[in-house]
């Protein structure tokens, strides 16, 4: 499911909590506007003249282990459980476990067709920055008026 | 990389009452495994955005600090619309149990992942004892 960009505003959900029929009464009104409970990775958007970047911290992963990919507006950013490094040694003994290793899968609909082409994904230091110009055709083309 | 419920979130550090950061930016506790081999006890933090440039392990009696300095986030000729994670320093302490080799200790950190061996003192490594029939 593609989740439009939107600003933060999490709540975790409980059921019977009369807020929670308030709040989708709001999701149907207002579209995507709130998300409903935190996704993995949080992600930060960054919009600039012709294009978004969109940076997730993702501390220990390699390159290969992430799987981008773009389709018109639609941005996937995955991750395979098993490609998840540090499994747990044998012969350790744990005093604590607070670094989680499961895979996740997150997608974002952008306001605009993205130009795969010229979409740049880097990952320095554990934080990912995927750079998503938008495409050439989806301008909008400004019409001169000719004087007759 | 935290996905427990209670850890997802990034944790800010509490600031001491009397003695504060310089710099007014906000200070998270990296998530951080600990594991416990027989030569070695090792610490395992995530700390994303930090290079090698920017850390500071110190080991000051039985008192392991972790501290690493992140760069600005800011990304020229854009403006951040959307934020769900926040972009500070870390900073974390742990109490040893003693026992350290402390010349030996090792620091090393790869794709914002650092790993810190601290190798048990000799006198602290389990020592086998033949039992001889008599």
């Amino acid at each position: 499911m593609a989740i439009p960009i939107r600003n933060r505003a999490v709540r975790q959900g409980d059921p019977w909590s009369p807020f929670d029929e308030f709040d989708r009464a709001m999701n149907r009104v207002l579209g995507d506007l709130y998300p409903t409970r935190a996704e993995y990775p949080p992600v930060n958007i960054w919009t600039g003249k012709g294009d978004m970047v969109l940076t997730a911290e993702l501390p220990g992963l390699e390159s290969e282990d992430l799987d981008i990919s773009v389709h018109e507006n639609i941005v996937s950013l995955r991750c395979a459980p098993k490609a998840q490094p540090r499994q747990p040694q044998e012969g350790v003994t744990y005093h604590r476990r607070e670094c989680a290793h499961a895979g996740f899968s997150r997608s974002w609909r952008l306001p605009f067709e993205v130009d795969p082409n010229k979409v740049e994904a880097k990952l320095e230091n554990g934080v990912l920055k995927l750079t998503l110009p938008q495409s050439e055709a989806s301008k909008p083309k400004k019409i001169e008026i000719k004087a007759t | 990389m935290c996905a427990d419920a209670n850890i997802m979130e990034k944790q800010k550090a509490e600031q001491g009452q009397d003695v504060e950061a310089t710099r007014a930016r906000p200070v998270f506790l990296p998530c951080t495994d600990i594991f416990e081999r027989e030569d070695a006890i090792v610490v395992v933090a995530d700390m994303p955005g930090v290079g090698p440039e920017a850390v500071d392990v110190d080991l000051t009696g039985d008192e392991l600090t972790i501290s690493c300095r992140v760069a600005d986030p800011a990304l020229q000729g854009h403006t951040l619309s959307s934020w769900e994670y926040e972009v500070g320093d870390y900073r974390r302490r742990f109490r040893l149990s003693g026992g350290i080799d402390a010349d030996k200790i090792e620091a090393t950190i790869k794709n914002g992942v650092l790993e810190v061996v601290l190798p048990k003192a000799k006198e602290a490594q389990p020592q086998k004892i033949t039992v001889k029939a008599g």
